[in-house]
């Protein structure tokens, strides 16, 4: 196992630091093939096999677009060196940038997590053990992001407008779509998977507000958007693993992964209950963690392009796809607090819950260190900030001032006069009570006597009313049972996985079963079919080559 | 970046008022009801007795519902700190908008997980229905941002309120999205029709559920913050879309005339909300949620006509 | 207080295309029409044609009096007043109002005439009530708002007579005593007006 986190970190220092494009795909391959066997880590259990397997067929499909790509580009310029590609990339014409475009969105995006190819990461990411999904969820999807920005930014630098506003309605059609199917799930792990392609979602729209208005020569706000992005990149990282963590030390104490089950965790976890919570308020964007100053960057990005744009088609666009992504951050908020919530606070909802195995030490480092790293983060961002947007104005040609960061400082302004009131506040909460009796009593409840767990909310019951409205995003079906007792259950699965995936799948299946009728099993027509397709192929290249 | 010492004043006035001013908001409800009602200073006798009592905890209760309140007051009045209240000038202060919206995030937070931490089927159905509204009302502050940034090119809340002081005509745009910041002030709030802030019934809680297994200080805390979240509301609603009067000079007579001024729309603002109070009944939670598209059509409508016509 | 009153319009259109019942619904198109009378006699009072003043005291007597008493005598009759289904429910009405206005702007932002793009708006309202409301009476209600759009859409055009305009505001009251007499023959053949008991006529 450490020799397989090793490699494949590693393959993921080699993808950044290439500058070759043979060697990047030479360590995109090393990087898909240890990913495989950390996500089969666990390969007793079928399931696990079926989706580590989903998972690299996808990896595939994404290399085998990327292989395409970097063909297509060694053909327009002529090498694969990348400081090479960059001196002669200045001359392409609109069709070869589409082209290049499209191979690098179905590439790079099935290897994100982008809707429609994102199939696989509710389905890898809770198979995977809790540090493996901390890294790929936290690390692996940003390396697909950097090679996407790498393409689109440096290499074809002015993109058409059209591939902005694809990027752009990718992005949001992610976040919304993958939110409200994590509102809806009882597996932690899928609930924080269907988190993270929202966050991608996000960052993706971002940076295709970033290549709008690049092509509108609106170079300062162009700039801001991709600091947000860049910045959001960082952030997510950091609580996005926080939270996996969290959710492994949960399962390694109880044995379960079902929300429905748990409860009451913050009486024996008493660490992990505070780290967890530092990170759904980070995810949540609440002030002063990292997640907030990337949120205002974002969503400021998009307010200020409204005013900028001249095409009225193009403000309409942004200003729909802002109401959407405002949606998506309350949707966020309350996802995140039903994961926290349900899951530690309370009563044990069931046996499992109420036994729980001591933490070991390494696991609380790990997510202590991460905690304190947010906390930092968030506090510091306008540095943090300054630096980035510093080489974004780098990467885009601007010299002299950078935007205007000067709201965002604020932020220390704010802690610090947050924790001075608090402090106050405390102390005067200290000097009142002396005399005061407290009391530790059973909850009062309104005056109810039974105290039992199932009187509390369950985790489905907590999202009802998002499940009644927008059920049918996630295909929420809800079915009653009468024979001797009463019987609920409620499902939920992914309708582009339905759709899309399982009707391909079942074309291809009838394509096979048609041609199959070709191949007989004699050895005679296998050498004759082998003669026939050298022949071919000798002519095809004595005439076009 | 100044912070001129007379902001520090008008806030400290906010906080320490603002139980005055929901006491008349209930002594203006009383007398539209047709009784006497309680008098205008007791909610400050109220707090002073939470302050005096013990308080009990429940014993499946964690750090949250320890730390919580205090958090929640202390948030609450940091926001105090960041707005206007009858003068403003065009310095370079904090006050940014986007803090000011997302601190009340912290307040969200805390309370809705103070609500699950009591363990009680109260405090679940609570949360559950304060996340979901307040899901719904995002989007209307976010319009409410782009608008007022369209307007004055600025994010600043004492900014946008000197520059909408100076040029302004109320034209239809501003007055639609005045209409739709009421309606997320009075979501974000717990009033009518989204929540009914006096009874503590299962049909119509969700703040007080959420709070329901608080006493003592801490529930003079929450109590507390939730007075003065409301007026600082009120208060941006005032300086951002109706700033007539402000002192934008540190002259005594355009103060005296900002601090009337002031007065006077806030009373209006109360009276509206005691009006909305006692004529409309409290409506079922997916019937109020319908309201929130109807307030992004509107929202639509705006940006079309601040754009187009 | 032309744009006022253009906002008057797209508001109370919005309003009615998420409520249930049928006196709201009412009082909405009473605002809608009141305010094209008044946009029509203001039009009236700055060119000084007498056209416009006729067209604007017949679509005020018309379709602020006249109809909704027409309305209101069949809903006593009938003894309904809300719709309790919704085939689009009330929240994917009013996004797609607001997409539809949004959309109807931005397809005619190159002509300068604010009566035009209004008019056009508000064909998608009154086609969004007739398709997506199970009573007979709002579909009513929605052909009305048809012929408002109509009303607004002629007053962008440089030429007008008065023969069509008059006739156009005549059509519209037939057509609303007809369908008055009407609702009152199915109430009695099916014992409701929910258009969905009209499938019982396949056979």
């Amino acid at each position: 196992m450490l020799f397989l986190i090793v490699l494949f970190v590693a393959s993921m220092i080699g993808v950044v630091a290439s500058t070759n494009a043979i060697s990047f795909l030479i360590f995109w391959e090393i990087m898909s093939i240890s990913s495989f066997f950390l996500v089969i880590y666990e390969y007793m259990h079928k399931e696990n096999l079926k989706a580590g397997i989903f998972y690299f067929v996808m990896t595939h499909i994404s290399g085998l677009f990327l292989m395409v790509m970097f063909a297509f580009l060694y053909k327009y310029t002529g090498s694969f060196n990348f400081t090479e590609i960059l001196k002669y990339s200045v001359v392409f014409s609109t069709n070869q940038k589409y082209i290049i475009f499209i191979l690098a969105l179905f590439g790079f995006g099935a290897k994100m997590g982008i809707v429609p190819l994102h199939a696989w990461l509710p389905k890898a990411h809770p198979t995977a053990p809790s540090n493996v999904s901390a890294l790929m969820s936290g690390v692996m999807l940003k390396v697909a992001l950097y090679g996407f920005i790498r393409i689109v930014f440096i290499f074809l630098r002015v993109t058409p407008l059209n591939c902005g506003v694809i990027v752009l309605v990718i992005g949001t059609i992610t976040a919304i779509f993958s939110i409200l199917n994590a509102l809806l799930q009882n597996n932690i792990k899928k609930l924080l998977a269907y988190s993270s392609a929202e966050n991608i979602g996000l960052i993706f729209a971002a940076l295709g507000i970033a290549m709008i208005l690049i092509n509108y020569n609106l170079k300062m706000l162009a700039s801001l958007a991709l600091t947000a992005a860049l910045l959001h990149c960082l952030n997510h990282a950091i609580f996005k693993s926080l939270l996996f963590l969290n959710a492994g030390s949960v399962l390694y104490a109880t044995g379960t992964k079902n929300m429905n089950e748990l409860g009451g965790l913050h009486q024996k976890m008493k660490f992990t209950a505070i780290c967890t919570f530092i990170g759904t308020c980070a995810i949540s964007a609440v002030p002063p963690f990292n997640g907030f100053a990337s949120e205002i960057l974002i969503l400021r990005s998009f307010i200020e392009a409204i005013t900028m744009v001249s095409n009225i088609w193009v403000i309409i666009l942004i200003f729909s796809c802002g109401i959407i992504v405002a949606l998506t951050s309350g949707a966020a908020f309350y996802a995140t607090v039903k994961s926290f919530g349900i899951t530690f606070l309370g009563k044990p909802r069931s046996k499992k819950a109420e036994h729980v195995k001591t933490i070991p030490l390494s696991m609380n480092i790990g997510q202590g260190i991460l905690a304190i790293l947010t906390i930092v983060t968030g506090v510091f961002s306008p540095f943090i900030i300054s630096k980035i947007s510093f080489n974004t104005n780098n990467l885009l040609g601007i010299s002299g001032k950078s935007p205007n960061f000067k709201n965002e400082t604020e932020i220390i302004t704010f802690t610090i006069i947050l924790f001075c009131i608090t402090f106050i506040i405390y102390m005067f909460n200290k000097i009142n009570s002396l005399n005061k009796k407290q009391e530790i009593n059973d909850t009062w409840a309104c005056g109810y006597k039974g105290d039992k767990p199932y009187i509390q909310y369950t985790g489905s019951g907590f999202v009802q009313p998002a499940a009644k409205i927008f059920g049918t995003i996630a295909n929420y079906n809800k079915k009653v049972n009468y024979k001797r007792t009463i019987h609920i259950s409620q499902t939920t699965s992914d309708i582009v996985e339905d759709y899309l995936y399982k009707s391909s799948l079942k074309a291809v299946n009838f394509l096979t079963t048609k041609i199959l009728k070709i191949n007989y099993g004699k050895i005679q027509l296998h050498i004759l079919y082998i003669f026939i397709s050298l022949i071919i192929a000798l002519v095809l290249v004595l005439k076009f080559v | 970046m100044k912070y001129n010492l007379f902001y520090f004043v008008q806030s400290i006035l906010i906080i320490v008022l603002s139980p005055l001013f929901i006491g008349i908001l209930k002594k203006m409800k009383a007398t539209l009801r047709g009784y006497k009602g309680s008098s205008i200073v007791q909610t400050y006798y109220d707090l002073s007795k939470l302050l005096k009592k013990g308080r009990i905890i429940s014993n499946k209760s964690s750090f949250i519902t320890t730390i919580g309140p205090t958090v929640i007051l202390s948030a609450t009045i940091t926001t105090a700190f960041f707005i206007p209240v009858f003068y403003t000038s065009m310095e370079k202060t904090f006050g940014n908008l986007f803090i000011l919206m997302f601190a009340f995030g912290i307040v969200k937070m805390f309370t809705v997980l103070i609500g699950l931490d009591s363990s009680s089927t109260f405090g679940g159905m609570g949360s559950s229905r304060e996340s979901f509204i307040s899901m719904m009302a995002e989007p209307l502050i976010l319009f409410l941002m782009i608008f007022l940034y369209v307007e004055t090119n600025d994010f600043n809340v004492f900014h946008i309120s000197f520059i909408n002081s100076k040029t302004l005509h109320y034209d239809t745009a501003h007055l639609i999205t005045m209409v739709t910041f009421v309606i997320a002030i009075l979501a974000e709030n717990a009033r009518i029709p989204f929540d009914n802030p006096e009874t503590h019934l299962e049909l119509t809680m969700m703040h007080e559920a959420m709070i329901l297994d608080l006493s003592g200080s801490d529930l003079a805390y929450v109590e507390l913050s939730s007075y003065i979240k409301l007026i600082v509301y009120l208060i941006i609603l005032i300086n951002c879309f109706v700033p007539i009067g402000i002192a934008t000079t540190f002259t005594i007579s355009a103060l005296l005339i900002g601090f009337i001024t002031f007065i006077f729309k806030l009373l209006f603002c109360l009276l509206g909300i005691a009006i909305i109070e006692t004529t409309f009944a409290k409506s079922r939670l997916f019937r109020g949620a319908e309201l929130f598209p109807a307030m992004i059509s509107m929202g639509i409508v705006a940006i079309t006509l601040i754009y187009i016509l | 207080m032309i744009q006022a009153l253009l906002t008057v319009i797209l508001i109370s259109s919005i309003f009615m295309s998420g409520v249930r019942r049928i006196k709201l619904i009412t009082a909405g198109f009473i605002f809608q029409s009141a305010a094209i009378g008044l946009i029509v006699l203001k039009l009236g009072y700055e060119t000084g044609k007498v056209d416009y003043y006729i067209l604007g005291i017949l679509t005020i007597v018309t379709k602020v009096i006249i109809i909704p008493l027409i309305i209101n005598k069949s809903v006593k009759k009938l003894k309904i007043n809300r719709e309790m289904e919704l085939i689009v429910n009330a929240f994917v009405s009013y996004i797609i109002t607001g997409i539809g206005i949004m959309i109807a702007f931005g397809l005619l932002n190159k002509s300068q005439d604010n009566f035009l793009k209004t008019g056009i708006a508000l064909f998608i309202i009154g086609v969004l009530l007739m398709v997506a409301r199970k009573k007979a009476i709002t579909q009513m209600i929605g052909f009305l708002i048809f012929e408002n759009g109509i009303v607004l859409f002629e007053t962008s055009l440089s030429k007008m007579s008065l023969v069509i305009e008059a006739g156009i505001v005549f059509e519209g009251l037939m057509l609303a005593l007809i369908m008055g007499i009407m609702i009152f023959h199915i109430n009695k053949t099916f014992d409701s007006i929910n258009t969905d008991f009209f499938e019982n006529l396949k056979e």
